[in-house]
């Protein structure tokens, strides 16, 4: 070898040191590769960027990860690393696929720029929960570009390995499996809408053929009517009353174009029953034609069934004679709500006019009881009987057995169920019957009344044992004849009664006669006698029968009745005569005044006219007393009764003198009385008047005056006259101040002591009536003695 | 004694009546005239002046009651007595009370003297 090329030192050395540079920088680079060698051994390294000719260029590390790699690249899911901020740091491009967008325009923003607005609040609430360390999943939508919505199902989860925290995030597209979804679920829907349909649905194409059904219309055909023709698998029949009664049905009209709304049909089951349905059905078309039709059928047997029973008993109610009405209790008493054909009937009032008015109001109904106990016994006991007053449309009063019946309803209205019978005329009738009850009991007081038979031939009498009791006698205490009973009659009316019974007998007629018993025991009694011819085979009045009552009430009550009439038309009269009369009386007073006091009056002419003077002043008293119920204008003043007595006694001065009546007057100085002086004369006057006619010649009649202190320890002026008359028997003088009441057949009018009593009451005085039959009479006034002051009457 | 004097009118439609109810008063004293009607009446005590007037109630026209209501008006010192055959007077006399007239009546028949009497004690003597 040779070699020659010596190389000097110097060359050598520079050599040495150019290999050393170079020695180190390979050192250098050795080192270098040795790190990245080491960092992909290591797994820190993924990638190496080579810069070369044609720039940088990554270079993926397939190392140990390549399966994982490739596990990400490969999967369906799109998946993103996110720094723990929630930027992307790496994607695959399964992801970019999904969001189209490219991926370098993903790594590096915020993930949150591929949600959607409106899935933003949930993104970020995931986005939390997995910050702070928890995995979760939702449904959300992400977005490419603006417009882009994609459903995806999003994971996240913390990378536990990887320094810093970072997110995994994993995005399944939900596109698809929502437009599958949809797609079930609208199928599920009409699925269940079709199979809980409790209506028979069918669909069938053009040609009838039934393509669609439910469960419910193959129940209805007992079989799979699928596929087979409508009209064979469903023989229908129309149903309606109106029109097409009993008409088959057929698909084709239907497939024609016409649609039918609840028609009611009838299915012939192959087991005999039948079913009513209503159908609905119309046809399906679309621009090119029919392209079929559905049909809905809904079972309404039971329900018609229902209804006729409802019908049926509707028209019981209707036909019933009851009147029945429902109505509502409600704040304004009730309005109607129902009104069968009875109530029409009973009422007069058409259903029409009934409704909705308030039955009290229309019926004008009459309770017995308050209405306020029917309807506190129909809250009670649910019902109320009784009868009710109701008039009727042209007013005709009814009376009616009524039952209420209270119904509440399940949302608390309270209904009345009403029924009404009409009894007005079995009440009639009852009113028939209790005036037929009356005679009857009529009949019994009549039984009372004695029975008679007078047999005309032999004059014999029979008498019933009431007829005994009716004339006052011992039944059998004599013999009954027709003298037995003339001698029971009263005598003043004896010649009346023989007259009447001479009468009837003479022309063969009823016989009726009142009379009075001869002897009544102290009171009057008047009997009624009334019988009936009774003829013989020849026509000729054999006998008499009769009954006899006691009639003394009706009689009492008719005198009471007559007194008062004739009390009032003699006030009627009063007014008219005593101006009448006053005034004659007036002249002749004035008259015979003017001739006493002229002086060539002689003295017997003079005596006469005295006479004449004091005759007026007695015709003056009478009219006073009986025309003149007169009242003194005058207030009472205090009298002095000496002066009243004086002025009567020398009234009836001549009277007394020629009738040889003695009168002693014991009138000592008493109290004066508050008093109308006249009214007191007159009293005065008419007592003594009465005492003058019952006394008889040469008797004696006193007048006093005396002191005497009533029951309350008032003190009193009593005024007596007493006579030695006839007296008064008991039983009369209970009657002597009745008005009309009098002894003097010709003479009296029966007013005098009456008048007198009115004067006394007036005068707030007693009269008193003492008397013995055959010793004589004592009349007694006392009055309240005046006080000296003036005091009102 | 001036009221002996004084004049008297009767008042009453039966002429037989007032004419010798006049005449009693003459006879007694006193200067009397009597007229038959309650408007012959006002007329006469227009120009008469009488102290007193005896009149019957019922008449035919004017009765005596308004003739009465008249004179107490028109004629307070002319003295009215009423004399009345008729029961029903009272009536008339109790409304004509209440109207704040009050007047006196007596009951025909009048005897003359009580007539006589009462006109003295009217005339105030």
């Amino acid at each position: 070898m040779a070699g020659p090329s010596v190389k000097s030192g110097a060359e050598l050395i520079r050599e040495n040191e150019w290999l050393r540079a170079r020695l180190a920088e390979a050192e250098i680079k050795l080192g270098e590769a040795q790190e990245v060698i080491g960092a992909i051994q290591s797994g820190d390294v993924d990638a190496v960027v080579v810069s070369g000719p044609e720039g940088d260029q990554v270079f993926t590390l397939k190392g140990a990860e390549y399966g994982y790699r490739a596990l990400v690249e490969a999967m369906n899911e799109g998946a993103a690393t996110l720094g723990i901020d929630g930027t992307v740091l790496y994607c695959n491009q399964r992801l970019a696929d999904l969001l189209k967008t490219p991926m370098e325009q993903i790594i590096g923003s915020h993930v949150t720029k591929l949600v959607t607005a409106e899935s933003m609040h949930d993104f970020e609430a995931l986005l939390a929960h997995a910050q702070s360390g928890e995995a979760c999943q939702a449904e959300l939508d992400f977005q490419s570009g603006e417009s882009n919505r994609i459903p995806v199902y999003v994971s996240l989860s913390q990378m536990r390995s990887v320094e810093p925290t970072a997110l995994c995030m994993v995005a399944s597209d939900l596109s698809e499996r929502k437009k599958r979804d949809e797609l079930i679920a609208a199928g599920k829907l009409s699925t269940s809408i079709l199979e809980s349909a409790a209506e028979a649905i069918a669909v069938c194409d053009e040609s009838g053929r039934i393509v669609l059904t439910n469960q419910a219309l193959e129940s209805l055909c007992d079989c799979n009517p699928l596929y087979q023709n409508f009209n064979v698998a469903l023989p229908l029949e129309v149903n309606d009353e109106t029109t097409e009664a009993g008409k088959p049905f057929s698909i084709y009209d239907v497939l024609g174009g016409r649609t039918l709304r609840a028609q009611e049909v009838c299915l012939s089951r192959p087991n005999g029953t039948s079913v009513t349905l209503l159908l609905t059905a119309a046809p399906i078309k679309d621009s090119s034609g029919v392209l079929g039709c559905v049909l809905t059928m809904t079972d309404i047997t039971i329900r018609k069934r229902a209804l006729e029973a409802v019908k049926r008993q509707a028209d019981l109610l209707r036909l019933s004679h009851d009147a029945i009405l429902v109505w509502q209790l409600g704040t304004s008493i009730g309005s109607i709500e129902s009104w069968n054909l009875g109530a029409e009937q009973l009422y007069g009032y058409t259903e029409s006019e009934a409704l909705g008015h308030s039955p009290h109001e229309l019926l004008k109904t009459i309770h017995g009881v308050p209405w306020a106990e029917i309807e506190a016994k129909l809250r009670e006991d649910g019902n109320w009987e009784g009868e009710l007053r109701h008039f009727t449309k042209d007013g005709r009063a009814l009376v009616v057995s009524a039952r209420h019946q209270l119904i509440i309803s399940s949302d608390g209205v309270e209904r009345i169920l009403e029924t009404n019978r009409d009894i007005t005329e079995r009440k009639r009738s009852e009113g028939v019957l209790r005036a037929s009850e009356a005679r009857l009991r009529l009949a019994h007081i009549a039984a009372n009344a004695g029975t008679w038979e007078w047999d005309l031939r032999t004059n014999a009498n029979f008498w019933s044992d009431e007829a005994w009791k009716v004339y006052g006698l011992a039944p059998g205490g004599c013999k009954p004849s027709y003298e037995a009973w003339r001698q029971l009659i009263h005598p003043d009316d004896l010649v009346r009664v023989e007259q009447a019974v001479q009468d009837a007998v003479r022309d063969g007629k009823e016989l009726i006669v009142e009379w009075r018993l001869r002897d009544a025991g102290g009171a009057e009694r008047w009997l009624m006698s009334r019988g009936q011819p009774v003829r013989d085979a020849d026509g000729v009045v054999a006998s008499y029968i009769g009954i006899v009552l006691d009639i003394s009430e009706r009689k009492r009550a008719e005198e009471a009745l007559l007194r008062s009439e004739k009390l009032a038309s003699l006030g009627r009269m009063a007014s008219t005569i005593s101006h009448e009369i006053n005034n004659p009386l007036e002249t002749i007073g004035h008259a015979l005044y003017l001739a006493l006091t002229d002086s060539e009056t002689s003295e017997t002419t003079r005596s006469y006219l005295e006479l004449a003077v004091q005759e007026l002043d007695r015709v003056t008293h009478i009219t006073r007393q009986t025309l003149a119920f007169h009242r003194d204008s005058n207030a009472p003043k205090l009298i002095d009764l000496r002066e009243s007595v004086d002025s009567i006694v020398k009234l009836f001065g001549s009277r007394l003198k020629s009738r040889e009546i003695t009168i002693e007057q014991r009138c000592p100085k008493v109290e004066r009385i508050q008093a109308f002086s006249s009214e007191i004369q007159q009293v005065i006057s008419n007592l003594l008047s009465n005492s003058m006619d019952a006394v008889p010649r040469r008797g004696r009649i006193q007048l006093r005056l005396s002191r005497s202190v009533g029951k309350n320890g008032d003190r009193r002026v009593r005024f007596t006259i007493a006579d030695t008359g006839s007296g008064i028997p008991l039983e009369r003088q209970k009657k002597i101040f009745e008005p009309f009441f009098t002894t003097k057949e010709v003479v009296g009018t029966g007013l005098g002591l009456w008048v007198t009593k009115q004067i006394v009451e007036k005068h707030k005085a007693t009269i008193r009536v003492r008397s013995k039959p055959g010793r004589g009479t004592v009349f007694s006034i006392a009055f309240p003695a005046g006080q000296e002051t003036t005091q009102v009457l | 004694m001036a009221t002996r004097n004084a004049r008297i009118l009767v008042v009453d439609d039966e002429a037989a009546l007032a004419d010798t109810l006049a005449l009693i008063f003459q006879r007694a004293g006193y200067t009397a005239t009597a007229v038959y009607s309650a408007e012959d009446a006002l007329a006469f005590i227009a120009t008469h002046r009488p102290s007193l007037v005896v009149s019957d109630v019922v008449m035919p026209g004017m009765n005596g009651l308004a003739m009465a209501k008249n004179i107490q008006i028109a004629y307070p010192n002319c003295r009215v007595l009423l004399f009345s055959g008729n029961a029903d007077t009272q009536d008339l006399l109790d409304a004509a009370r209440r109207e704040g007239h009050a007047f006196e009546v007596l009951a025909k028949p009048v005897p003359p003297p009580q007539m006589l009497e009462k006109v003295a004690s009217l005339l105030g003597q």
